[in-house]
């Protein structure tokens, strides 16, 4: 599988290009933009056929959704599946066919190869596709423990492959020494394995929908950070505080 | 404290670094990350909330949704502690950083611009005549920014955040500009009402038509733009939500 970064940085677009027939890529199925009519699309289908619950969800649209959903009285429908627990696979029929992905929200776009970086942990939100020989794990004791209370899970990433990484805003990165870092945790995109992290609340005044939901994480140890320079969660916050409310217009 | 700004012009970042003992004041939502020895030293909340909250509790009707009132700015104190530190601050929204050198008259910003300044850095948000500038000439409690003046006796920095790109614009004379697009001005520059805009399309938009505040700056300064509406975005944005219940 190869791969080009086009309109980098703000609004960047992976064209990927399969190299052999039965090749495949899972993506989140929001992210695929295009692809050559030869590729088979298998995934979860968008769109009003299946309700707006079976629609799988990510960045800023599942950041509006789950916090409107999480406040409105009486309503306790399940959850849709994540998208990285759901994607779309793309399959190539023919050597050199093309698709296109690139993440929801406004930003920047990086190819983190597993055999070069070694594993990692991912933000959920994060994961925009994959070759199909990334595995990723959001089973294990305390994925969902890193971004509580504002929701996501932290995925254990492994295997072999290019994984395809996307979150708002451009991308920062961090080489940790031994001194090691602090950040919102809102702007976390995914970290090398291996560092330690400590994740607390920090003293806010009461600020809905802050980023991060007013949480720092603390990273020590050698490896590398990957941050996002935007965090929906300050988006939300700000639109949250423009909903109408029944009765007025 | 020194600033760097990367990532230019639409997904703007600063690094800014501290000597060892040095602070910095920080918007509370604008920190992505920081060095472990920059701790937080003090944690100030706005008057502004204060302000709106009093409105409501007064019994007055606001003319927008309770939830677009003028938004609590709460102002981190950032200090390098044991030795020097970075902290890292982005704005909330994709786009540019403005980094001002406060000079004696001191300059005047659109709330949602505030990013971080020097310790030194004197922030007025109760000054006669800033609730009404951003107006649509209905209660000042109505208007969902608000405009606060930055002063200071000694050398210091001012960094803000724009929604889009950041033009600045020499006024000789007179300018007429809409107040959702204004970032930040020269407080030497007089700003005067001048009217508001009422856009009208089609028929749709005659039913909502949309409102803009219109001032004048007079004198001679410079005034910084915004390529895009905050509050625009944000109403838009807002109109996508489900409606609250009451």
């Amino acid at each position: 599988m190869r791969y080009e970064l086009l309109d980098r940085p703000s609004y960047t677009v992976a064209r990927v290009e399969f190299e052999r027939s039965g090749e495949r890529l899972l993506a989140d199925p929001l992210a695929v933009v295009a692809r050559e009519s030869g590729i088979h699309h298998r995934g979860p289908a968008l769109g009003a056929a299946q309700g707006d619950a079976a629609r799988p969800r990510t960045g800023l649209a599942a950041a509006l959704d789950d916090f409107v959903r999480s406040r409105r009285a009486g309503m306790h429908a399940a959850p849709p599946p994540p998208a990285w627990a759901s994607p779309a696979t793309l399959t190539a029929s023919a050597p050199r066919e093309h698709a296109f992905v690139a993440p929801p929200l406004e930003g920047d776009l990086a190819v983190l190869e597993l055999e070069e970086v070694g594993s990692l942990l991912l933000g959920s939100h994060a994961f925009v596709a994959s070759a199909s020989t990334v595995t990723l794990d959001g089973a294990w004791t305390g994925s969902a423990a890193f971004f509580t209370p504002a929701g996501g899970t932290l995925l254990r990433v492994g295997g072999s492959g290019p994984l395809f990484v996307g979150g708002y805003g451009g991308h920062h990165i961090i080489d940790l020494d031994a001194s090691g870092y602090t950040c919102e945790v809102g702007h976390v995109l995914a970290f090398t394995q291996g560092l330690d992290y400590d994740v607390a609340p920090v003293a806010r005044l009461g600020r809905a929908g802050s980023a991060g939901d007013g949480r720092l994480a603390r990273f020590e140890g050698r490896g590398r950070l990957y941050l996002s320079t935007r965090d929906p969660a300050n988006l939300r916050g700000f639109a949250e505080r423009f909903r109408r409310t029944s009765g007025r217009d | 404290m020194k600033v760097h700004i990367g990532y230019r012009p639409a997904q703007s970042v600063a690094r800014v670094n501290l000597d060892t003992g040095e602070s910095v004041i920080v918007d509370h939502s604008a920190t992505v990350g920081m060095s472990p020895n920059v701790r937080l030293a003090a944690l100030e909340h706005s008057d502004r909330h204060a302000h709106g909250a009093g409105a409501a509790a007064r019994g007055a009707e606001p003319k927008h949704p309770p939830s677009a009132v003028a938004e609590p700015i709460q102002r981190a104190s950032l200090c390098a502690q044991g030795a020097p530190g970075e902290v890292l601050l982005a704005a909330r929204w994709p786009g540019d950083l403005l980094l001002l050198e406060l000079m004696p008259g001191g300059y005047l910003f659109q709330s949602t611009a505030f990013v971080a300044a020097s310790p030194d850095v004197r922030l007025d948000e109760q000054l006669d005549g800033l609730d009404a500038l951003f107006s649509l000439g209905a209660t000042p409690e109505a208007a969902p920014v608000h405009a606060i003046k930055a002063r200071s006796e000694q050398p210091g920095q001012l960094l803000l955040g724009a929604c889009g790109a950041i033009e600045p614009l020499e006024c000789e004379g007179e300018l007429i500009l809409e107040m959702g697009h204004v970032l930040a001005w020269e407080a030497a520059l007089e700003v005067r009402d001048a009217g508001v805009d009422v856009a009208r399309g089609g028929w749709l938009a005659r039913l909502t038509p949309a409102r803009r505040a219109l001032r004048c700056f007079a004198g001679r300064g410079r005034v910084w733009v915004q390529t895009r509406d905050p509050v625009a975005l944000g109403r838009r944005l807002g109109r996508a939500l489900p409606r609250r219940h009451a």
